[in-house]
């Protein structure tokens, strides 16, 4: 789990990678649009303050050589359309004495560049009145009479409120923008990036439906180019892996043959001597070694087999619908006669009411028993038991294996289960290969084996438990049945 | 009767020749399935004994040509292949058992005998034990009485006899017993067994029952 938190996510990758630069864009031009039209918007503020400027300047006359100014209210009035602006004035005379408005306006500072927007001569500027910051247009306006001239300076102030509010105005217009513009390309983006992506996923659906052991080419409609060397290369893989595993199985079908073949050449010749030549013991003896010889390369086929099937198995191909009870019948039948041999009390019960229907490999599964059986009767002393239980449930059924031999130590019980496993030094009689085989058929089948104690303490119970396969439509039920 | 032994190892075949014969059977042996498929043309054989491996025409291909040509004889197949598959596919083209190698030269020939058995491998009478079959009469003979069943009854010990000395599960008797659309109650066949049993009294051929498992006719003085 942790591994794939840890592994990066391509979506995830690209839409951060989209994401983030188009964020610093959208910054970066909600900040500099936020910018020209704050400008503009100044300008427009200074030219309704020029004119103002202009309006009082007009008025301007000569009184008794007194330069006068008569401000009419509308001049104020001009931009003065919000009540939370205020506006002052100051008119001097060109010899700088104080004409009109309010006197104790604060002087323009020395450094003030004269604005090249208007053909005018005015100076706009920032500064403080009576603790407000003030916005100031201070216009040179020409007066002449008869007998003086000069330059009289008009300077119109408006309090930066309307301008705040503006810009606020402004700025909430700019960013609200730009976040709608950033939010639709985020949509847009995403479904972009979820469309590209969109035969990763069919990819992994693929892969997803598909069984885990299949070696067949994987096979996904409608991929794009990108992408079609990865598979072509996995199909390259899988297609090597496939004759990897046909060659195998080949020599393993070649080697049992061969191997079977000598094996019944020389059992057969043993036979005849034990037959001909009764009084010889050497002969039996002989004819036990190979017998023991046979069991094992049976075993070890039997194990290679699994090994090279089991993923085969869990395709379905090979696998039957079997009624596991009539299995370990079959089995148990087998080995009656070796139980009755070592005076045994052989026995099987099993519910008849109830069918224990299994998926499986027959031959597997009769190897699987014949395993549990051979160890069952070889290790139970002679007058003991072996029980044979088969229990159907509704999603495992259980197949119980009782002996009266010694049993195993629970500590020792896992590794019985390990490949030439000997667990009680030279008295065990078997090739330590039974288990191995039983646990990998079991698993191979989905199901899973357990070694417990004995019924009442004594011996070795072997407990399978393979998945109950599913009903068949339910047409067992419309057959004629026992009742 | 004549069997015939279908075996590509020409050692293992010999042996096989030399025990078999030790058996009392009398057989023939070929190389190869085309020379097998003549002389099943120019006699009849009781029962084929046949090698899956075969050089040129393959084991399998033999068994259905065999068939297609009307031999009915019993086929036992031998393989060193234990796939099911290869099982399955020659129990379809016609064969009757199945022995894997290396097998026991007494299981080979028990196997052989229940093949000759049940079809009577052209012998009117088959024996085990004090127990006899009379194919003509289709009737079973006990210490050479005729013994009296019923219907059921004979098809128990039929079973029972065909499979002698090996144990037959319930689900098999079941399945030899009774037809699909009976009435099948599964201790009804205790029924049936325990009457039969009741017939062979205390002879020498007894059927066993086998606690869970089934049942098994047996002849108590050894040999069959």
């Amino acid at each position: 789990m942790a591994a794939t938190e840890r592994r990066h996510s391509l979506r995830r990758r690209l839409l951060w990678r989209l994401t983030i630069p188009l964020v610093a864009v959208g910054i970066f031009t909600a900040f500099t649009s936020y910018r020209t039209a704050l400008s503009e918007a100044n300008q427009a503020h200074d030219r309704t303050l020029l004119a103002s400027a202009r309006a009082i300047a007009e008025r301007l006359d000569y009184r008794n050589d007194r330069l006068v100014v008569d401000v009419p209210y509308v001049a104020l009035d001009t931009f003065q359309v919000d009540i939370r602006g205020r506006i002052f004035y100051r008119v001097r005379d060109p010899a700088g004495r104080f004409v009109s408005g309010d006197r104790d306006l604060p002087p323009m500072p020395k450094d003030v560049p004269r604005s090249d927007h208007y053909p005018a001569l005015v100076h706009f500027y920032n500064t403080d009145y009576l603790g407000t910051p003030l916005r100031v247009a201070a216009l040179w306006q020409p007066v002449a009479n008869a007998r003086d001239g000069g330059i009289a300076l008009v300077e119109v102030g408006e309090t930066l409120e309307m301008r705040d509010d503006m810009a606020m105005r402004l700025l909430a217009t700019t960013l609200w923008q730009q976040a709608l513009l950033i939010a639709a390309s985020l949509a847009l983006i995403a479904l972009a990036v979820h469309v590209a992506l969109r035969p990763l996923k069919n990819i992994e659906a693929t892969l997803r439906a598909r069984d885990t052991a299949s070696l067949d080419p994987i096979d996904v409609p409608e991929l794009p180019r990108e992408i079609h060397p990865l598979l072509a290369s996995l199909n390259s893989y899988l297609d090597s892996l496939r004759g990897m595993v046909s060659r195998q199985s080949q020599f393993l079908d070649d080697a049992s043959h061969q191997l079977r073949t000598a094996l019944a050449l020389v059992r057969t010749q043993a036979d005849h001597a034990v037959r001909t030549y009764q009084a010889k013991p050497e002969w039996r003896e002989i004819r036990d070694a190979i017998d023991r010889t046979i069991r094992l390369t049976n075993q070890l086929l039997a194990l290679a087999r699994t090994d090279a099937k089991s993923p085969h198995s869990a395709q379905g191909a090979a696998l039957q619908r079997l009624d596991l009870t009539a299995l370990c019948r079959a089995v148990s039948a087998e080995w009656y006669l070796a139980a009755r041999d070592r005076q045994l009390d052989f026995g099987l019960s099993a519910s008849d009411q109830m069918h224990a229907y299994v998926n499986g490999d027959e031959s597997m599964l009769r190897e699987m028993l014949a395993n549990v059986l051979d160890n069952a009767v070889q290790y139970s002393p002679a007058g003991g038991r072996v029980e044979v239980t088969v229990m159907a449930g509704a999603t495992t059924h259980r197949v119980l294996v009782d002996d009266s031999g010694p049993g195993i130590a629970p500590a020792m019980r896992t590794k019985a289960f390990e490949r030439f496993a000997r667990l009680g030094g030279s008295r065990s009689p078997g090739s330590g290969l039974g288990l191995a085989i039983v646990r990998q058929i079991c698993e191979a089948h989905g199901g899973r084996v357990l070694l417990e104690d004995g019924p009442d303490g004594r011996g070795l119970r072997v407990r399978i438990e393979l998945p109950a396969a599913s009903a068949p439509g339910r047409v067992s039920g419309s057959l004629p049945d026992s009742r | 009767m004549r069997l015939l032994l279908i075996e590509d190892h020409q050692e293992l075949a010999a042996w096989m020749v030399k025990s078999l014969r030790t058996d009392g059977f009398d057989l023939d042996h070929v190389l190869d399935g085309e020379t097998a498929l003549t002389m099943l043309q120019e006699q009849p054989y009781g029962l084929i004994l046949l090698d899956l491996s075969l050089p040129g025409i393959d084991g399998l291909e033999v068994l259905r040509l065999a068939r297609a040509r009307g031999v009915g004889a019993p086929i036992l197949i031998l393989t060193a292949r234990t796939e099911v598959a290869d099982r399955i596919k020659g129990l379809d083209l016609g064969a009757d058992d199945y022995i894997a190698k290396p097998f026991d030269l007494g299981e080979l020939s028990a196997r052989i005998k229940a093949q000759l058995r049940r079809t009577h491998g052209g012998q009117p009478v088959t024996r085990f034990g004090d127990l006899a079959f009379d194919s003509v009469e289709r009737i079973f003979l006990l210490r050479d009485e005729p013994l009296m069943l019923s219907r059921r009854e004979h098809a128990v010990l039929e079973a029972l006899f065909i499979r002698a000395g090996r144990v037959v599960t319930r689900e098999s008797l079941l399945g030899r017993v009774f037809s699909l659309d009976d009435e099948v109650n599964p201790e009804a066949i205790e029924l049936y067994v325990s009457r039969v049993r009741k017939k062979l009294r205390d002879g020498r051929t007894t059927i066993t029952a086998v606690r869970g498992i089934g049942y098994l006719l047996e002849s108590n003085h050894g040999g069959d």
